[in-house]
C-alpha cells in the first residue's frame, strides 16, 4: 500500500493533494499536468481513451477539432536514493516517490530507462492487464488520472477500448474489462466500453457508412473488426504485435526490446534496403507479424458463420503504433493479395493518424450516443 | 422474427446516411433508426411454402378455437428480468429407489435406466483415452489422469437463450441443436442436458473431454491438478442473465434429469459426494494466481435437488494446497453459501500457516512455488521427458499429514 503524501510540483508553488487516499504517491514534475497537449482544464461531456498495451491515448472534442493527449503505458522504478532523487530533480523528469522506490511513468519511461539501462516495466501485456505486474492498476490510474486533469472538471463519460478476443484463446478479457470498469468507478467516471477495431471502423470509414474491416496493430495484439453500417458483424484479436517484433529482434541482436522498439518507432521503414543488421531483422519480424494476421484474418473470415451479405467490396483501414512506419501499408497490401482471402476488399489504407484512431473512434461513438 | 424485416431497409438507410455531412450525426442516424442488432445482418430466408401452410393451419385452428368456446390459454411467461434472491439450500434426499439404479435398455441412439434417466447417444463424438496418471513434486503427488472418472464438474454452457415459450419450439430446438454440434465437435463436456431435460452424451465416460481447463480440486485421498481428465463434465444449456449473479434459467426437466445422471454415474463409478462441484470452484488462474477464472455456477447450483449435500461450503483445495486467492471479481460473482467456503478456506490457511511457524505470504509463495514445479513436471511428462510420471499406487503427502495408498 503506498503512503499518502502531498503532491510538490518542482517550483514549491503548485501543490495539490492526491484526490485518492487509498494511495501514497509523491507526485513530482516539472509541469503539473506532464501532458503534451492542451491548455487549462475544461469540461467536455465525453472522452474517448484508448487503453493500449503499449500506449493510453485520450481524446477530447474542442469546439470542431479532435485533440489528442498520448502517454507510453510504462514505468521504470528503481530502488530510493537522495541522489537519484536529485539527479531526476535536476533533469526534470517527473517521478512518483514511493516509500522505498522512485518510479518514472509515461513518455519519461524510456529515457529514464536507457540512462539506467534497464528495461520499462509494463502494465499491461497482450492487450491486457499484466498479472505479473503487481503496479498495473495504480500505474494505468495515475497516468489516466495526469492526463484527464485537463478535462475533469465535469466527470466527463469515458468511452475506453476493450480488445477482443484472441482467436483459438479462451476468452479472458472479463477480468480486464471488469478491472478497469472499477477503477473509473472509484474515479468517479461514468463508463462505456467500445470494441478496439469497431473504434477504429468509427474513426476513419465514415465515408462508407462505417462499413468496413478495422484493424488495429498495437503492443500486445491486432484487432480486428468487420463493421456493416455501423454494427460490428465480428471481432477477434491477432496476439502478435509490436511487441512480439521488439522481443524478438531484441532475442537475435541482443537489444535490449526498449531500444528496438524505439528504433522502430523513430526510424524503421519497409524500403527492401537496410543500412543495419538490426532493420534488417526487424523488417524479418515484421513480415512474420503481418503474415501471422492475415492467417488469423483468412482464418476467421472464412468461418465466421455472422458474415453479412455484402454487396460490394469493402475497404480496410490499418492503424495503431505497429502500423506506423513508412511502408507498412505497402506490404500488407502485397501479403494480403497473395492470400486467398474470402471477402473482396476495395482498398486498404492507413489511418490518418494511426497512433490516435482508436481513441478518436471511441470519442466519435460517445458523441454519437451523447449528441442531441 | 424479432427486427430481422429491418434487414429489407439496410439499403435504404444507407442512401440517408450517405446524406449526413457531419461523421457524428451520421453514425447517430445509423446506430438509432435501427442497425443495431446483429440479427438484422443477416438476410431473411423466408420459406413462403411454409408459411401458406402455417397460414391455412393457424386459420383452420382459429375456426376450431372460437367453435369450441375458446377454452385454451396461452400462457407466456418469459425469462424474469432483474436480480433474484440467493437459492437457499435444501435437500432432497435420494429414495431408496433412487439408491439402485441398472440399465434397462440399450439400443441404438438411446440408454434408458430404471430411474428414469435416458440419455440420447446420436451425438456422441470419441475423444482420447483417459490416462491413469500423477506427478510427484517432492513428497507431494498430484494426480493428473484416472481411468475412472473420480467426481463431476458442474458447467454451464452460457450459449444463446431462446424465450422457453410454446410458441418458440423450432427455436429452442434450432439453438439447442447448434449448441450440440458445436460442444461436440469441440469436445467440451461429457454430457450436455438441453433446455426439455434430454441428456446427450458427448465424450464417453472413458475418454478426456475439455471442460475445466486449469483446475484444481482434492479430496480425502487425492489432489487433482488436471480435473479434465480426472472427472467428468455435465453442462446445462443456460446462460448467465444481466443482473443476476449466476443464471437459475436452467429448467425442472433439467434439474431431474441432473439428479437422474448424477445419481447414476455416482454409483456406476463409487463418485463421492464431496466430488461433484462446480466449474466456478476448481478453474483457477495460473497467471495472477487467482482461483475462479471461469464462473459457471459459481452460485445456486441446486446441490440439494441434485441430491448432494451444499458442496459449496467446502474449502478451496486450489488455496490450500498451492496458495491461490479470490478477487473481489469472483466474490461478486458467487454468493453467500460459498463465501462461507472462503471464509473457512482463509482460516484454515492463517491456521496452517501458523501451524509450520510461517508469516501468510511465505506460506503462501512456498505453496504457489509447489504448483509452478507441479506445471513443469506436467509439462516435462507431457513433453516424454520426464522420470516424474509414477504409477498408480505412488506415495503422497498431504498437506503435513502422512496419506494413504491410493
Amino acid at each position: 500500500m503506498w503512503r499518502v503524501k502531498e503532491a510538490v510540483d518542482k517550483t514549491g508553488d503548485n501543490r495539490r493533494k492526491s484526490n485518492n487516499p487509498s494511495r501514497s504517491m509523491e507526485i513530482m514534475s516539472k509541469t503539473e499536468a506532464g501532458v503534451a497537449n492542451g491548455s487549462a482544464a475544461k469540461s467536455f461531456p465525453v472522452l474517448g481513451l484508448d487503453v493500449g498495451t503499449s500506449r493510453i491515448v485520450l481524446s477530447w472534442k474542442d469546439s470542431e477539432h479532435y485533440s489528442f493527449n498520448s502517454q507510453l503505458n510504462a514505468f521504470v522504478a528503481v530502488p530510493y536514493t537522495r541522489m537519484t532523487e536529485n539527479a531526476l530533480r535536476r533533469e526534470g523528469v517527473p517521478f512518483e516517490k514511493h516509500e522505498h522506490e522512485l518510479v518514472v511513468l509515461g513518455n519519461e519511461a524510456p529515457r529514464f530507462a536507457d540512462l539506467l539501462n534497464v528495461e520499462m516495466r509494463r502494465p499491461m501485456v497482450q492487450g491486457v492487464l499484466n498479472p505479473a505486474e503487481s503496479e498495473s492498476i495504480p500505474v494505468i490510474r495515475n497516468i489516466i488520472e495526469t492526463m484527464m486533469k485537463q478535462t475533469d472538471s465535469g466527470k466527463p463519460k469515458v468511452y475506453f477500448s476493450v480488445p477482443a478476443a484472441p482467436l483459438h484463446a479462451e476468452e479472458g478479457l472479463t477480468y480486464h474489462e471488469a478491472t478497469l470498469r472499477q477503477m473509473f468507478a472509484e474515479m468517479k467516471y461514468p463508463v462505456q466500453v467500445i470494441n478496439e477495431g469497431l473504434a477504429v471502423v468509427y474513426s476513419e470509414l465514415e465515408d462508407t457508412n462505417f462499413t468496413g474491416i478495422g484493424i488495429s496493430c498495437g503492443g500486445g495484439l491486432c484487432n480486428v473488426c468487420l463493421a456493416y453500417l455501423s454494427m460490428p458483424a465480428f471481432s477477434f484479436s491477432v496476439p502478435k504485435a509490436g511487441d512480439f517484433i521488439d522481443a524478438s529482434v531484441a532475442g537475435v541482436t541482443g537489444d535490449l526490446s526498449n531500444r528496438v522498439r524505439i528504433v522502430k518507432e523513430d526510424n524503421f521503414h519497409f524500403n527492401g534496403a537496410y543500412p543495419e543488421k538490426l532493420h534488417q531483422v526487424i523488417a524479418v519480424y515484421y513480415d512474420d507479424m503481418i503474415q501471422s494476421l492475415i492467417n488469423g484474418m483468412k482464418e476467421a473470415f472464412s468461418n465466421t458463420k455472422k458474415m453479412p451479405k455484402l454487396s460490394k467490396p469493402i475497404p480496410i483501414v490499418l492503424s495503431g503504433g505497429t502500423a506506423s512506419p513508412k511502408g507498412f501499408r505497402d506490404r500488407f497490401e502485397k501479403l494480403l493479395r497473395a492470400t486467398d482471402f474470402p471477402v473482396q476488399i476495395s482498398e486498404i489504407r492507413l489511418a490518418r493518424n494511426p497512433m490516435t484512431a482508436t481513441a478518436k473512434g471511441a470519442l466519435v461513438a460517445g458523441l454519437a450516443e451523447s449528441e442531441a | 422474427m424479432g427486427e430481422r424485416w429491418k434487414h429489407w431497409l439496410l439499403p435504404w438507410y444507407n442512401r440517408k446516411a450517405q446524406r449526413i455531412t457531419d461523421p457524428v450525426q451520421r453514425l447517430r442516424y445509423l446506430r438509432t433508426v435501427g442497425v443495431n442488432s446483429e440479427e438484422i445482418l443477416k438476410p431473411l430466408d423466408i420459406p413462403w411454402a411454409r408459411i401458406g401452410v402455417g397460414v391455412a393451419l393457424a386459420t383452420i385452428a382459429a375456426i376450431l378455437f372460437f367453435r369450441t368456446g375458446g377454452s385454451v390459454r396461452a400462457v407466456s411467461k418469459g425469462i424474469p428480468k432483474g436480480p433474484r434472491p440467493s437459492r437457499e439450500y435444501v435437500l432432497d434426499p435420494l429414495t431408496a429407489n433412487e439408491q439402485k439404479v441398472w440399465l434397462v435398455e440399450l439400443k441404438t441412439g438411446q440408454e434408458v435406466y430404471s430411474n428414469g434417466l435416458r440419455i440420447e447417444t446420436a451425438n456422441t463424438a470419441p475423444h482420447e483415452p483417459r490416462p491413469e496418471e500423477a506427478v510427484a513434486v517432492g513428497r507431494h503427488r498430484y494426480v493428473t489422469g484416472t481411468t475412472k472418472p473420480a467426481g463431476i464438474v458442474f458447467h454451464t454452457t452460457e450459449s444463446h437463450m431462446e424465450a422457453f415459450e410454446q410458441g418458440k419450439n423450432r427455436d429452442l430446438q434450432r439453438v439447442g441443436k447448434w449448441l450440440i454440434d458445436f460442444v461436440a465437435r469441440n469436445h467440451y463436456y461429457h454430457y450436455l442436458i438441453d433446455r426439455f431435460g434430454r441428456v446427450h452424451r458427448i465424450v464417453p465416460e472413458e475418454q478426456v473431454a475439455n471442460h475445466a481447463g486449469r483446475s484444481v480440486w482434492a479430496d480425502a485421498k487425492n489432489t487433482y491438478v488436471d480435473v479434465n481428465a480426472s472427472f467428468l463434465g455435465i453442462s446445462l444449456e443456460s446462460e448467465t442473465q444481466p443482473g443476476v449473479l449466476i443464471s437459475e434459467s436452467v429448467t425442472p426437466a433439467q434439474v431431474h434429469a441432473l439428479r437422474t445422471l448424477v445419481t447414476m454415474l455416482r454409483l456406476k463409478y463409487g463418485i463421492e459426494e464431496g466430488n461433484c462441484i462446480t466449474h466456478a470452484q476448481v478453474s483457477v488462474n495460473p497467471d495472477n494466481f487467482r482461483i475462479g477464472a471461469h464462473t459457471d455456477w459459481a452460485s445456486n447450483f441446486p446441490f440439494g435437488e441434485v441430491g448432494l449435500p451444499d458442496n459449496y461450503l467446502k474449502p478451496s483445495p486450489a488455496m490450500l494446497e498451492f496458495g491461490f486467492e479470490y478477487d473481489d471479481t469472483y466474490k461478486f460473482a458467487t454468493g453467500a453459501r460459498m463465501w462461507k467456503g472462503l471464509e473457512s478456506s482463509d482460516k484454515i490457511f492463517a491456521d496452517e500457516a501458523g501451524a509450520v511457524g510461517r508469516p501468510f505470504g511465505q506460506h503462501r509463495s512456498e505453496l504457489k512455488r509447489r504448483y509452478r514445479a507441479a506445471l513443469d513436471a506436467i509439462k516435462a511428462a507431457n513433453a516424454g521427458q520426464d522420470s516424474h510420471v509414477e504409477s498408480e499406487g505412488s506415495g503422497r503427502q498431504d498437506r503435513g499429514q502422512s496419506s494413504e495408498e491410493q
